[in-house]
């Protein structure tokens, strides 16, 4: 048996792609491949793929984390290209790595999530947002009402909040924000991620929005995962 | 990316499912609209799916992106509420592959799989900003297009669509697109009238502008004739003579999302004789054309690779009835179930012999048994020509009880032909029956209690089909016999359901409608009219409304029984079999006769073979289809 733990690029082509939809294309991807992947016990048997974390519908990102478990020797470069090979429009694997049969699973042991958003500039431009992310790190909690089925629910995201950064004008990529047109604004945060409870970064938009005294419509939030770690930061993914 | 693409990618954060309208799955066909001669938008007028679940569509998708010179794209009904969003912002409907508006296309192609589907095609074309109506529309709109089931009967659709395309499509879509394509060659744009014209010379191609319907003041067709020289008095369909000589689709989409049948399919073979009356896929595709067994094996395993698909599907009107099926099946388990390949099959007779072939696959473990004897008594079985007797039922769930199934689902129809309420009696008393089978079949062992479910829609009768003279049961007695029937069922620990009977109402007056229920269908539209297949849209009110304000009496295409010389709205559109044989069909089951599929018995005179000139099916020819498979197999 070989775990093979993988990092995947999702491309906008696929950002609307379920977190179940994904697992589900991985797999017949890894059918095609033809590699020797282990499935689960039992009546129902499923290829042994666990990923880190769910992406949020709409996002895209250059860091999801998954491990395959092979019931025989495959080597991480031969994982690499075989998988791509078969991989729909917008999915990547841009790294694979042979790690340990016994280390704890992904989704333990991450517990932040970096991602970069960007959105149109309210009113009052970067300076704005700037005072928005200011009030709200300076705030000691910052209670949200989520909507769910069984009536409503009131949390504190402000410990779920490690960072939030404005990022400097001159730093967007050129390309991209030449296409979107100008005016949009980009932060970076760091976000609490697995066991430690988890906030998801459209909810911190929100909550910007509504201590800076402005809108954002949902569909013009950009949403791309960064990366991700486990210790608050200190590991990497490969080395849990 | 273009402007609308970016715009979608907008407005699909607001939407349920944004993976319906993607469209870059594995397999799509991304061609560059440049360099090909000629653009067709297919589009299955429901939501994604249930079209990608169709695999008459993943045939032409496949038969038409084959050629250098076309492209192929998807086009699909947009739920409600991205409708809703696509009309707020004034977004035209497009095709998934490239994201372009499906005006840009040369030929917009709709597959017609149900009467109920109707009123989403006004929306699409509305969406795509197309007029509705076939003489609104000019020369640079794409050419509209329908085939499929529906198109047996495509009158109440005549005023929308430019031409039909009649039967089976691998053929007559390469010659539609040629006409298209020298056209455009020719220069000096697409005239739409030669065009039509050039098209309705082509076998199986009925251009519905070209013929003239008269009426009696009765309100019945006197005559559909056509109106100028060089078009067909009968365009009778086209059919594929040898299937192992068509391409098929072996590399498909593989979906993202969990469509109806997420599954790779394989087709065993088109058309079933067995000559059930309610039926019109028993006569629409006739004569029954099998693939061979090495084709079938060959095709699963070329589909298995290309998709990673984990579950192979063996379809066809009735596949136990493949000559060759126990040996296919047997070499595929062996073959695949080491790659966790499962096997399904689809559409199982009510004997041993298929809950047999059931238990091989294993599949059935998962989802229950699903058994269709259609009607309660013998006799009624007798006058539908369901060959379904109650030995034949006894000795299938005792086969399958004493495997271990403990869950069984029954499908019936109510409203058929001469019933009575000792049929519906009947239905009781099949599900006592089944009740002593397993009692009797697990005594002695601990088993869980029997999970019987009973399904029952309320018979249509569909144009080409013995049945076709009969009128419907009207709504009210329907649901007095849904009703009777649940008390029967009480106290039998019987989980009872039934389809909506004003639905099945509305789809038996386009089911054998004419051209005149254009205006109700387009009525009903503007009223809101859409995705009336689905319980929860479907607006009965409106359509009373849209019937009224356009003066049409519905029960007049419903229920009235039919006079035996009357002329039919579709009469002038032929699967091949003849109306004396349909006439004869209805009269014998009005006698309760029954008549044995040709494969078996003797002809039936339907004349689909000689019409079709289809090798016509002997005993003889059976018998040497099955050495020919058995030595294959060996």
């Amino acid at each position: 048996m070989v775990r093979i733990r993988a990092q995947l690029a999702k491309g906008s082509e696929a950002r609307f792609i379920s977190h179940l939809d994904l697992v589900r294309a991985l797999e017949r991807a890894l059918r095609r491949t033809g590699l020797p992947v282990a499935y689960s016990e039992g009546f129902n048997p499923h290829p042994k793929i666990a990923f880190a974390s769910a992406l949020p519908l709409g996002a895209t990102s250059e860091a999801e984390y998954f491990d395959v478990i092979f019931s025989e020797p495959v080597l991480p470069r031969q994982f690499e290209l075989a998988l791509n090979e078969q991989l729909p429009l917008g999915l990547r694997v841009i790294e694979a790595r042979e790690v340990s049969l016994r280390g704890p699973a992904l989704m333990a042991a991450i517990d932040v999530s970096f991602w970069e958003v960007a959105f149109p500039a309210p009113p009052g431009g970067r300076a704005t947002v700037a005072a928005a992310i200011e009030r709200l790190l300076g705030q000691g909690a910052c209670v949200r009402v989520h909507q769910a089925k069984h009536g409503d629910r009131e949390i504190d995201i402000r410990p779920l909040i490690d960072q939030i950064d404005l990022v400097p004008e001159g730093n967007s990529p050129e390309p991209a924000a030449a296409e979107r047109g100008d005016g949009q604004v980009r932060i970076v945060m760091g976000l609490a991620a697995g066991a430690r409870g988890s906030v998801r970064p459209e909810e911190v938009v929100a909550a910007l929005a509504d201590l800076g005294g402005f809108s954002v419509e949902r569909g013009d939030i950009e949403l791309k995962r960064l990366a991700m770690a486990a210790g608050r930061g200190t590991i990497s993914p490969w080395d849990v | 990316m273009t402007s609308l693409g970016r715009e979608i990618d907008r407005i699909l954060p607001l939407v349920t499912k944004p993976a319906r309208y993607v469209g870059n799955e594995w397999n799509s066909v991304h061609k560059d609209h440049d360099a090909v001669d000629v653009k067709v938008a297919f589009a299955f007028p429901d939501v994604y799916e249930v079209g990608m679940s169709h695999l008459g569509s993943k045939i032409l998708y496949h038969e038409i992106n084959r050629r250098a010179d076309a492209l192929c794209e998807r086009v699909f009904a947009p739920w409600v509420d991205m409708e809703a969003i696509m009309r707020e912002r004034d977004l035209p409907l497009f095709a998934l592959e490239s994201r372009r508006p499906v005006r840009e296309f040369d030929i917009l192609a709709f597959t017609l799989q149900y009467e109920m589907t109707f009123t989403n095609i006004l929306n699409m074309l509305s969406l795509a900003r197309l007029p509705l109506r076939s003489e609104e529309r000019g020369d640079s709109h794409p050419l509209v297009i329908a085939g499929g089931p529906c198109a047996f009967n495509p009158e109440p659709l005549a005023p929308f669509i430019d031409a039909f395309a009649i039967g089976e499509g691998e053929e007559i879509i390469h010659e539609i697109i040629d006409a298209v394509k020298e056209m455009k060659r020719a220069g000096g744009g697409v005239d739409r009238e030669r065009l039509l014209l050039r098209l309705a010379g082509i076998s199986g191609i009925y251009v519905p502008r070209f013929y003239d319907v008269d009426y009696f003041p009765d309100g019945t067709v006197a005559a559909v004739k056509p109106n100028r020289p060089g078009v067909p008095a009968v365009v009778t369909k086209r059919i594929i003579k040898d299937l192992d000589a068509v391409d098929y689709p072996t590399e498909p989409i593989v979906p993202y999302m969990d469509i109806v049948h997420d599954r790779a399919m394989v087709e065993l073979f088109r058309g079933c004789t067995r000559g059930c009356r309610f039926c019109q896929a028993g006569q629409l595709y006739r004569p029954v054309r099998e693939r061979s067994p090495q084709r079938v094996l060959a095709l699963a395993d070329r589909l298995i690779r290309a998709t990673g698909h984990d579950e192979l599907s063996l379809t066809s009107l009735a596949s136990g009835d493949y000559t060759a099926i126990e040996p296919v099946l047997r070499e595929l388990l062996a073959k695949h179930g080491r790659e966790r390949v499962s096997v399904s099959l689809p559409s199982l007779r009510v004997d041993a012999f298929s809950v047999a072939l059931a238990d091989l696959t294993h599949e059935v473990r998962k989802t229950g048994l699903t058994l269709a004897p259609e009607a309660g008594t013998q006799r009624l079985r007798d006058v539908i020509n369901k060959n379904v007797s109650e030995d034949d039922l006894i000795a299938a769930t005792e086969a399958a009880f004493s495997r271990g199934w403990d869950a069984l689902k029954f499908y019936f129809m109510i409203g058929l032909p001469t019933e009575t309420e000792e049929d519906l009696d009947g239905i009781a008393e099949l599900c006592g029956l089944v009740g002593r089978v397993y009692r009797r079949v697990t005594a002695g062992r601990r088993a869980r209690p029997l999970k019987i479910t009973v399904s029952v829609a309320s018979f249509v009768p569909k144009a080409h089909t013995p049945f076709q003279w009969y009128g419907q049961v009207p709504v009210p007695e329907l649901k007095r016999r849904q009703q009777y029937l649940g008390q029967r069922l009480k106290g039998r620990r019987v989980n009872y359901n039934w389809h909506d009977a004003n639905l099945s109402f509305i789809e038996a007056v386009f089911s054998r409608g004419d051209r005149r229920l254009a205006d109700a269908l387009e009525a009903a539209w503007r009223r809101g009219c859409r995705f009336d297949g689905w319980t929860e849209q479907f607006n009965f009110p409106a359509w009373l409304e849209a019937f009224t304000a356009v003066g049409i009496d519905p029960r007049f295409y419903a229920c009235r029984e039919r006079g035996a010389d009357e002329v039919f709205p579709w009469d002038h559109i032929s699967p091949g079999v003849s109306r004396d044989y349909l006439r004869s069909e209805y009269e014998r089951a009005l006698t309760g006769m029954r008549t044995q599929d040709c494969r078996v018995g003797n002809c039936t005179l339907c004349e689909a073979c000689p019409t079709l000139s289809a090798r016509v099916i002997t005993r003889d020819w059976v018998e040497a289809a099955a050495r020919l498979n058995e030595e294959g197999r060996g």
